[in-house]
């Protein structure tokens, strides 16, 4: 084999895009809560506005906006959210994402931090407001926000880690 | 970058945004959308069944992989918990029939509902505590209305408030919009039981500083109204607080029903109150 020919890896470019982000939305219909203890799914990660994000920030490929356009009503049908919030939400962070520099050294990895925990209180903020206009729903403990924002930013670690293995560049011939 | 796809993805960006932000006004506005909701929603109905599918595989090994004896073990606690419903059932027997028997003497109608109901299961994980609401998978076509009831193994769940032809949107009783008719069991104090967007707790608003209620005591349906059947159990009076200007109490409960740990609930299709005259 040789080493420009990789198995079981993803293609920098908007297949591979695709492809993580319908990953994203079957790893968020996984109701894995109902086995841990109820203070666990305070810790929700938002795992497509994470996939968008780095997919954004972190490869080179010129991200289609369509792509987390999509995958936003998947999840406002699986979560129950007004119809084109995580849409909006989700478009909203990939054009963040494609504006922030990409990740060379520290320096630049703290500023995404920044960036992702900017965005992710800025989804929730906008889901909750959304929520208490459109359904008269009452805005949630200050400490469910700081929750799920640290639970988004704790998992960002661990997508880093695995997309940064799992894809290649686009010129590298990928077979399954 | 050339500055040419930039302004390109700032068009898309606005177009998408722009769909988007009519997407949720036309929901909130017409019913216009909810046909692609409705068919995107099938398509999650499956995602989340083959998600979650690792929890059927789990039971189905734990079960093939039980041993002869934890089986007989388990069919003799089964029996013998079986013995023990059979035993409450008889009294149950007795009691109702007491209860006709007690109601013919006093010339007092029987109101005895016969409940149906439908098992509907969530199809949609509940994603945050600070939600009220889950997306079960029975809908119109199962003969589901917009109002039911519905209940869990342990009290009260909440009520549908939307019906679409397969899924149905069930607000929790927790919800600040669901108001419940209830009944203190011991006293018989009726009143209203709401939700004030916290899981853990609901609450009775303006009870008389003289009411007969006290800690511990249990709530049940009243059957006013309509919706709620007679009798199902809500939950226990957690703390009794006094308003600020000193006339009324604040009754804290706290709900029986399990709702954020419950995959299968029932929804009441239909009450049939059986009208026995009294002799």
């Amino acid at each position: 084999m040789s080493p420009e020919h990789c198995i079981l890896k993803l293609p920098q470019n908007n297949i591979g895009f695709i492809i993580t982000a319908a990953l994203s939305v079957f790893l968020s219909a996984i109701d894995g809560f109902a086995f841990l203890p109820e203070f666990v799914s305070y810790f929700s990660p938002n795992i497509a506005l994470l996939v968008c994000f780095y997919w954004a920030s972190n490869t080179n490929t010129n991200v289609s906006l369509l792509v987390p356009f999509g995958t936003g009503f998947f999840l406002d049908s699986l979560f129950v959210y007004p119809f084109g919030l995580n849409s909006l939400i989700l478009c909203l962070i990939t054009y963040l994402g494609m504006k922030i520099p990409k990740r060379e050294n520290k320096a630049i990895l703290k500023f995404q931090l920044a960036g992702l925990g900017t965005a992710s209180v800025f989804a929730e903020l906008l889901r909750y407001l959304s929520l208490m206009f459109f359904e008269g729903t009452t805005l949630p403990s200050p400490l469910s926000l700081v929750y799920s924002v640290i639970g988004t930013l704790v998992t960002w670690v661990l997508v880093v880690f695995l997309l940064d293995r799992w894809l290649v560049p686009e010129e590298t011939e990928v077979s399954f | 970058m050339s500055a040419a796809p930039q302004t390109s993805n700032v068009h898309t960006l606005v177009s998408l945004c722009s769909v988007c932000l009519i997407c949720i006004s036309l929901e909130h506005l017409t019913h216009f959308v909810d046909h692609p909701r409705q068919f995107i929603t099938w398509v999650t109905l499956g995602v989340q069944r083959v998600a979650n599918g690792y929890e059927d595989v789990f039971r189905f090994s734990h079960n093939y992989f039980s041993d002869r004896n934890e089986l007989l073990r388990r069919i003799d606690e089964l029996e013998g918990e079986l013995q023990q419903s059979s035993t409450h059932n008889a009294q149950l027997r007795t009691l109702e029939e007491s209860n006709v028997e007690l109601r013919e003497l006093l010339g007092i109608q029987s109101r005895e509902p016969t409940i149906s109901y439908v098992i509907a299961e969530l199809a949609a994980p509940i994603v945050s505590p600070a939600r009220d609401e889950v997306t079960v998978n029975r809908g119109l076509t199962h003969g589901i209305k917009e109002g039911s009831a519905v209940l869990d193994a342990s009290g009260v769940f909440g009520q549908v408030v939307e019906v679409l032809p397969f899924t149905s949107r069930v607000l929790m009783v927790t919800d600040k919009r669901i108001a419940v008719p209830v009944r203190v069991e011991r006293s018989g104090l009726h009143a209203i039981l709401t939700g004030v967007g916290d899981s853990k707790h609901l609450t009775l608003e303006h009870i008389e500083v003289t009411a007969d209620v006290t800690e511990g005591d249990l709530l049940i349906t009243s059957g006013l109204g309509g919706t709620y059947p007679y009798g199902y159990p809500v939950g226990l009076v957690t703390t009794l607080e006094f308003d600020e200007a000193g006339v009324a109490i604040r009754v804290s409960v706290e709900p029986f029903a399990k709702l954020h740990r419950r995959r299968f609930i029932l929804i009441v299709t239909g009450a049939l109150y059986s009208e026995t005259p009294a002799e």
